[in-house]
């Protein structure tokens, strides 16, 4: 990407992160991101104790708050527009489609991420002063790189996902509907496919995570979720079209 | 240079069994303000989208500034501004903020490069206090009246000094006040910045007061185009002369009907009615009066208004179809 495709990609960033920010409302931005951060930083590290720096599984699974996070504000990015009559506005700019496309996604990873590095932040601080006894716990350095790649993926995922949810939908209300269908078919889905495999085959699948250790864990996730990421982000451009956003 | 700001050829789209713009075939020289005339579902804003490129055509084609607007549309984007048939600002953000985003993405210095903070503030505080909006700049969008943010919207839509502008019913939904408020503000800011005005509006009145020159749209079709005194005389609303005053003798109603410019002549009482083939300077004739005798108190030049040039103009249309 060209010098003048990043300016245009950061003034959409401005332009959102401005809009965000600026609500003074208990749904803004500003809201959120601290109630997301007290769950992250204060709430959980308290209930894990000192298994929150020492367990990196625990990091693991608590990754998922900023991912949720993000789906209010990606499912307004184009549908709020539509909703709020901007869009059409925004598109007889002369941004290029990928400027409008790529800033919207790089605000919501914005926010996501920077919700997760405060919350651990905030979190290392709550569970010295509550579990330290005088010791200072820090996060392995390896845990908390592939926590943070992951959480980056994940966060990159939903805001794709929800991106693409949001490009043709009428309302917020009708973007975030359709995300949450989605969800519900992922969290649906392994409780509905698992019973139906083989007792021989989910034993050695069982063998197989078993000796897995949680560095290959976070590689094969992160792994799949990169390949994730890129799909969704080349089906979202194929389903940035103008003229089709107009009428939709 | 191109000499015309657009230009179409049979332009047409349809939606599905709907043709929205009809086989449009348009010339609107560079410099002068544009009215597109027509009513509601005529197919002003289909055509707007389609000279910014923003939908394609379905035959035909636009050109715009001398770019394709298929194939050059981002091009034309960048060199137009926009007011739509939305205001299009975000009203959780300030007027400067608003401004600021537009001006970001929109200005560029001469080299093409992004034009520094100072340039862009420089220009914002230009505009704002132009439309008597700089003191108000820090407030909620959200917040303000519709007249102020029609203003506002004007405001972001010359931030980048576009050559053409479109200005989508620009007045609609204001009152009187800040409806003829705003038409000053785009008469000023028109004239001082010379850019091309491509306007669509179903208020006459309106485009009599901004236009020099017209295209009628209906169900689609261009109708006619062209000066409005030009479409005046087309659709048989030439202007006319009353005068009055005393002694209006023989010789000197003789003197009047021979003239080229004269079509017809009545005589009421104490007053000459005088309908014109078309522009002339009203001096001559009273001074053919004068000579004959004839002592003058009052003269009064009338004209066909848009309107009725309008519904003339549909009338026509419809006894054809």
């Amino acid at each position: 990407m060209t010098a003048g495709i990043w300016t245009d990609i950061l003034s959409v960033v401005w332009k959102e992160w401005r809009e965000l920010f600026q609500q003074r409302s208990l749904r803004g931005g500003l809201s959120n991101w601290l109630i997301m951060v007290a769950l992250i930083g204060i709430v959980l590290p308290l209930q894990s104790g000192a298994l929150w720096v020492s367990q990196p599984m625990v990091l693991l699974v608590w990754a998922w708050p900023p991912v949720l996070g993000v789906m209010w504000i990606v499912a307004d990015s184009f549908a709020g527009e539509r909703e709020r009559h901007t869009l059409e506005t925004l598109l007889a700019s002369r941004l290029p489609d990928r400027a409008i496309l790529f800033g919207k996604i790089l605000m919501a990873v914005m926010y996501g991420l920077s919700m997760e590095l405060a919350g651990l932040l905030v979190g290392l601080v709550t569970v010295n002063l509550s579990a330290g006894g005088g010791e200072l716990l820090l996060y392995p350095g390896g845990v908390l790189v592939g926590v943070l790649a992951i959480s980056l993926l994940a966060i990159l995922l939903v805001s794709s996902l929800g991106v693409f949810a949001s490009l043709r939908a009428p309302t917020v209300r009708a973007a975030y509907q359709k995300m949450g269908i989605v969800f519900i078919i992922l969290f649906l889905a392994p409780t509905i496919l698992l019973p139906m495999i083989p007792e021989e085959t989910m034993a050695s699948i069982r063998a197989l995570l078993g000796g897995l250790v949680v560095d290959q864990v976070m590689l094969a996730g992160a792994g799949i979720l990169l390949v994730l990421d890129i799909v969704l982000l080349f089906l979202a451009m194929g389903r940035f079209q103008r003229a089709r956003m107009i009428l939709d | 240079m191109n000499h015309y700001a657009i230009r179409t050829e049979a332009l047409t789209r349809d939606f599905a069994t709907v043709r929205a713009v009809d086989s449009l075939s348009l010339e609107v020289p560079r410099g002068v303000v544009f009215g597109f005339l027509g009513p509601n579902g005529a197919g002003k804003t289909t055509t707007i989208r389609l000279l910014l490129g923003l939908l394609e055509p379905s035959s035909g084609r636009a050109e715009v500034l001398g770019l394709d607007t298929q194939t050059q549309a981002s091009g034309v984007r960048e060199r137009c501004g926009a007011l739509l048939e939305y205001s299009g600002l975000y009203e959780r953000l300030s007027a400067e903020d608003n401004l600021e985003f537009y001006a970001r993405i929109g200005m560029r210095s001469e080299n093409g490069q992004p034009l520094p903070a100072s340039g862009r503030q420089a220009r914002i505080r230009e505009l704002l206090t132009h439309l008597d909006l700089w003191e108000r700049r820090r407030e909620l969008v959200g917040s303000w009246s519709r007249g102020m943010k029609q203003k506002l919207a004007v405001a972001r839509t010359l931030l980048h000094r576009p050559a053409l502008v479109f200005l989508d019913e620009p007045t609609s939904g204001l009152d009187p006040i800040a409806a003829a408020a705003l038409r000053d503000d785009l008469a000023r800011l028109v004239s001082q910045y010379g850019t091309t005005v491509f306007l669509t509006t179903h208020n006459l009145a309106e485009a009599e007061k901004l236009c020099s020159l017209i295209g009628v749209i209906r169900q689609g079709k261009l109708l006619t185009q062209g000066a409005p005194d030009q479409l005046r005389l087309q659709a048989g609303g030439a202007p006319r002369l009353e005068i009055k005053g005393r002694n209006f003798s023989p010789q000197a109603l003789a003197a009047l009907r021979s003239r080229p410019e004269v079509d017809r002549l009545t005589q009421g009482n104490g007053s000459l009615l005088v309908d014109l083939k078309g522009e002339m300077d009203s001096a001559l004739l009273v001074s053919e009066l004068v000579s004959h005798g004839a002592l003058i108190e009052e003269v009064r030049r009338s004209k066909a208004s848009l309107e009725e040039v309008f519904l003339t103009l549909v009338k026509e249309e419809e006894e054809q179809s």
